[in-house]
């Protein structure tokens, strides 16, 4: 059920036993990236979460895959916010979180079509960027 | 950033609903000048919004633009405006920011330029960029 991890520069894995998302991996980001003016180098990624998507009702990890990316596409999307100047969707206490629509640039795995990102930053750790969910948008 | 499997899924679901006003981020090479110039302009609002820590609603009461308005601006909604509604706009903010003040007197003098020889405006368009990243990072 759980992606295999990449071998690149993880910082930590985990299974978040408490939500049950599944794989969480954290990442020093192979290029920093600049968001709203602060140097990203390290990202968050619920791979599984993004993969395979929570159910509605259950509120568990769905069984079958909806996307097979890897954390070096999620990277790539990442990649993609540096830059960018992105006003955020709310922002509570700390934390700021941003929802977009964001083109798929992963040759060979939906390239091209329209994604809708959600993730978040926290103001005291700007390095850090958390990606909460990534999913087609195009069936919307 | 701890949040339950039910807040994850809320928040995917308000997404969903907000799905075309969401900002669009694509790749830009594939742009048109004017685009481009658009999405230039449009930043602005952003940056002046996160650095000042404004909400869209006090900026929109400052200023006098309507919310929708403001909203679609901060949202790069382009094919809404042209450059001049935008540049428009930005001067009312710039009453209210130096920054955008200078950036939009920066604006006007490089649209008064002669037209220079190709390699002039290569090497003036490269020192503008090294500037600009220079002060970014300062």
């Amino acid at each position: 059920m759980f992606t295999i991890p990449d071998s690149r520069d993880i910082v930590s894995k985990y299974h978040k036993r408490t939500a049950d998302r599944g794989l969480v991996q954290q990442i020093i980001l192979k290029k920093p990236i600049v968001l709203n003016s602060n140097t990203i180098t390290k990202a968050t990624i619920e791979i599984d979460h993004i993969n395979y998507g929570l159910n509605k009702k259950t509120g568990t990890l769905n069984k079958k895959k909806r996307t097979d990316f890897s954390i070096n596409d999620i990277e790539n999307f990442l990649a993609l916010l540096d830059g960018d100047y992105i006003f955020p969707v709310r922002h509570r206490k700390r934390i700021s979180r941003f929802q977009v629509r964001i083109d798929c640039p992963v040759n060979n795995k939906f390239y091209g079509k329209q994604f809708i990102m959600i993730f978040e930053t926290n103001y005291d750790k700007s390095e850090e960027i958390y990606t909460i969910t990534l999913f087609p948008g195009w069936q919307l | 950033m701890k949040k339950s499997n039910k807040q994850m899924i809320e928040i995917a679901e308000q997404a969903k609903k907000n799905n075309k006003k969401l900002t669009h981020i694509t790749d830009k090479s594939f742009l048109s000048t004017e685009d481009r110039v658009k999405l230039g302009l449009c930043r602005r609002f952003v940056q002046f919004s996160v650095t000042k820590k404004l909400k869209l609603n006090e900026i929109a009461k400052k200023i006098g633009i309507p919310f929708p308005r403001l909203s679609e601006i901060v949202n790069y909604k382009i094919n809404k405006f042209t450059v001049d509604q935008l540049i428009k706009n930005l001067t009312l903010l710039a009453e209210y920011d130096a920054e955008v003040r200078e950036y939009l007197n920066l604006f006007e003098k490089i649209a008064e330029l002669p037209t220079l020889k190709v390699n002039a405006t290569r090497k003036l368009t490269k020192n503008v960029k090294d500037a600009a990243s220079q002060y970014s990072l300062a």
